[in-house]
């Protein structure tokens, strides 16, 4: 990075800190710290949650996937409105009501202490872990691209966040996730700018995207229905719905953010807005990356986007065999070159016949392109066991690098670090005041005073802050990144759901029988995981209806005394 | 846990939407025009 693309990163970033340690200037009490005193417009309270959802992963991999794969992981978010209306209708009203700081005290109220300890305590394993893995995802990709090292990475994403964390508490993280998301939209914004202008001269934005259709890669929509087919309208549709009914509802991370707003109304709105605008910005998010690909149909790509693992390889035993198939990948883009030039035309001259035979062409060379790609990432494997040989996390990092101007550089780079620290930073915010509400408050000093309990969430939020630093030196020992994050929340999701399902849906499910439904229900979900009998996406579902399944067939046998 | 007896029914609205129900109802229509939308653009580019 040149020295004007640094001035960038650290200007952005340090304008972040001291804004949010601006906006949360003056003394504060338990209720501004953890719920920034029930104060916040709908628009806080939207942005928020959006800044929350979006870690820097989102704006690495999903350009990267757009390239790949297309448009179709949109549908992926196609259950999020309809998770915000339920959430709209029955969580809000009820949280508010009860005046909780955490989603885990209304448990207390409606079961008893033993089910509110036992879910904040899946809540904290599941949540600190998977926060630990979201500083090393991003912090990986930045140190192999730019040659950074890791460990100080690591610990750069993990602990700028705690600056203004620990000192502004929620109200500072509101107020940065606001600046976050301008500047992460208005980046992306010029990055799509940006593509569509690097494009030949005679290639517009309408051209761009009949090349990307005529490739396959406007595929929004799929009807087909297949259990094995990861995106769909009906896996969007239903799956995301309870995936996202999940996460919003019982995730304090998320579940912390709307309690901000001044009112039911409010929240309320957040969350609304939240399900309008979600799905418009992930599209542009794909589309970016689609534009992309357009890009290296007329530009050669690399055959592999991560260039530190192929400079290993050049260096390696396998570097003749790597050398061939770089070979037949130029060859490759030669032909794609050939096909998209013929295609451009044959679109303007509107020669169907000519369509038909060079969408087949660049097909072709597209369905090559892949297979070298396959190629060149079992040579990767076979160097290195432990290469990260997820390309499309490097696709836009290295578009960014190669071909976009000084200061835009710098100012991607800070969208990646911004992305990064909004959910990294409501993660050690949740985190803290679950540990100082649900625990240290509950069990442990129940009546000491406003002041000894802010105290207590600011070190908390430290401890961990450096507990998830801890584990994200560690989380290269754990394979493929999202894979983990995501196989670590289905162990513990699905359960945590079905316990708030129980609690709001089945009346007469007393605190017992619900306490002793979620540990079976625990357990059959780790069997299931430990004995490989499912896809793990599969055990948010299992342990939701397990919970439900046996705090009912308990409550039915011991009706008295549960 | 309907909560369409609250007393100030309409607070958080922008104002030229009735209820909460209406406002739902935007965004469930939303996610209708956003899909076809989705389905004519892919289709028209294919």
């Amino acid at each position: 990075m040149s020295f004007i693309d640094w001035i960038v990163l650290i200007g952005t970033l340090s304008f972040i800190i001291i804004y949010g340690i601006y906006r949360s200037r003056g003394k504060q009490n338990i209720d501004d710290y953890l719920i920034a005193g029930q104060s916040l417009p709908w628009y806080h309270v939207c942005f928020s949650v959006m800044a929350t959802q979006a870690s820097a992963i989102t704006f690495l991999s999903a350009p990267g996937q757009g390239f790949a794969d297309g448009m179709r992981f949109v549908q992926f978010y196609f259950g999020l409105p309809l998770a915000m209306v339920v959430l709209s209708i029955t969580f809000v009203p009820i949280f508010h009501r009860l005046k909780v700081f955490t989603a885990y005290e209304f448990l207390e109220t409606r079961f008893d202490g033993r089910v509110r300890i036992f879910t904040v305590i899946l809540f904290l394993l599941s949540r600190g872990l998977s926060t630990g893995l979201s500083i090393y995802a991003p912090s990986i990709i930045l140190a192999t691209i730019l040659g950074w090292d890791l460990t100080w990475t690591n610990i750069l994403m993990g602990s700028l966040v705690l600056i203004y964390t620990v000192t502004g508490g929620t109200k500072a993280i509101s107020h940065t996730h606001l600046q976050q998301m301008i500047i992460v939209t208005m980046a992306m914004f010029v990055a799509g700018y940006m593509v569509v202008h690097l494009l030949p001269s005679d290639i517009g934005f309408v051209d761009a995207l009949k090349i990307a259709g005529k490739a396959g890669r406007l595929n929004t929509i799929d009807f087909h229905f297949d259990p094995n087919s990861r995106y769909n309208i009906w896996s969007g549709l239903i799956g995301g719905f309870f995936l996202q009914l999940s996460y919003f509802g019982t995730d304090q991370s998320q579940v912390g953010r709307y309690l901000t707003g001044e009112s039911i109304g409010q929240s309320r709105m957040g969350l609304v807005m939240n399900g309008l605008l979600k799905i418009p910005m992930q599209f542009l998010i794909l589309l970016v990356g689609v534009l992309v690909f357009v890009y290296y149909q007329y530009n050669p790509a690399p055959l592999f986007f991560n260039k530190v693992e192929t400079d290993k390889l050049r260096n390696s035993e396998y570097a003749a065999d790597f050398q061939s198939l770089e070979e037949k990948h130029s060859l490759a883009v030669s032909s794609q070159r050939a096909a998209v030039d013929g295609l451009a035309k044959a679109l303007d001259s509107k020669d169907e016949t000519s369509i038909a035979h060079w969408q087949e062409a660049l097909k072709e060379s597209d369905d090559t392109q892949k297979q070298l790609k396959k190629d060149a990432v079992s040579l990767i494997k076979k160097n290195n066991p432990t290469a990260d040989t997820s390309d499309v996390n490097y696709v836009f990092l290295r578009f960014v690098l190669d071909r976009l101007p000084i200061g835009l550089i710098g100012l991607l780079i800070a969208v990646i670090f911004s992305a990064s620290m909004g959910s990294i930073a409501a993660a050690y915010n949740s985190l803290a005041s679950t540990t100082v509400v649900d625990l240290y408050k509950r069990v442990y000093k129940t009546d000491a005073s406003d002041n000894h309990y802010l105290m207590a969430t600011r070190i908390s939020t430290i401890g961990w802050g450096m507990f998830c630093i801890f584990v994200a030196q560690y989380a290269s020992k754990l394979g493929s990144m999202i894979e983990a994050v995501n196989i670590l929340g289905s162990l513990f999701y699905g359960v945590i759901l079905g316990i708030f399902l129980v609690a709001f849906y089945f009346k007469n499910i007393g605190g017992k029988a619900t306490f002793w439904g979620a540990i079976v229900a625990e357990i059959g979900v780790v069997l299931c995981w430990w004995y490989d009998l499912m896809a793990f996406l599969w055990l948010n579902v299992v342990g939701c209806v397990l919970v439900i399944a046996f705090a009912w067939v308990i409550q039915k046998l011991k009706p008295a005394n549960a | 846990m309907m909560d369409s007896q609250q007393p100030n029914e309409t607070e958080g609205l922008p104002p030229f939407i009735k209820s909460w129900r209406q406002m739902y109802r935007i965004v469930i229509g939303t996610l209708l025009v956003l899909m076809v939308l989705f389905y004519v653009m892919m289709k028209y580019f294919e």
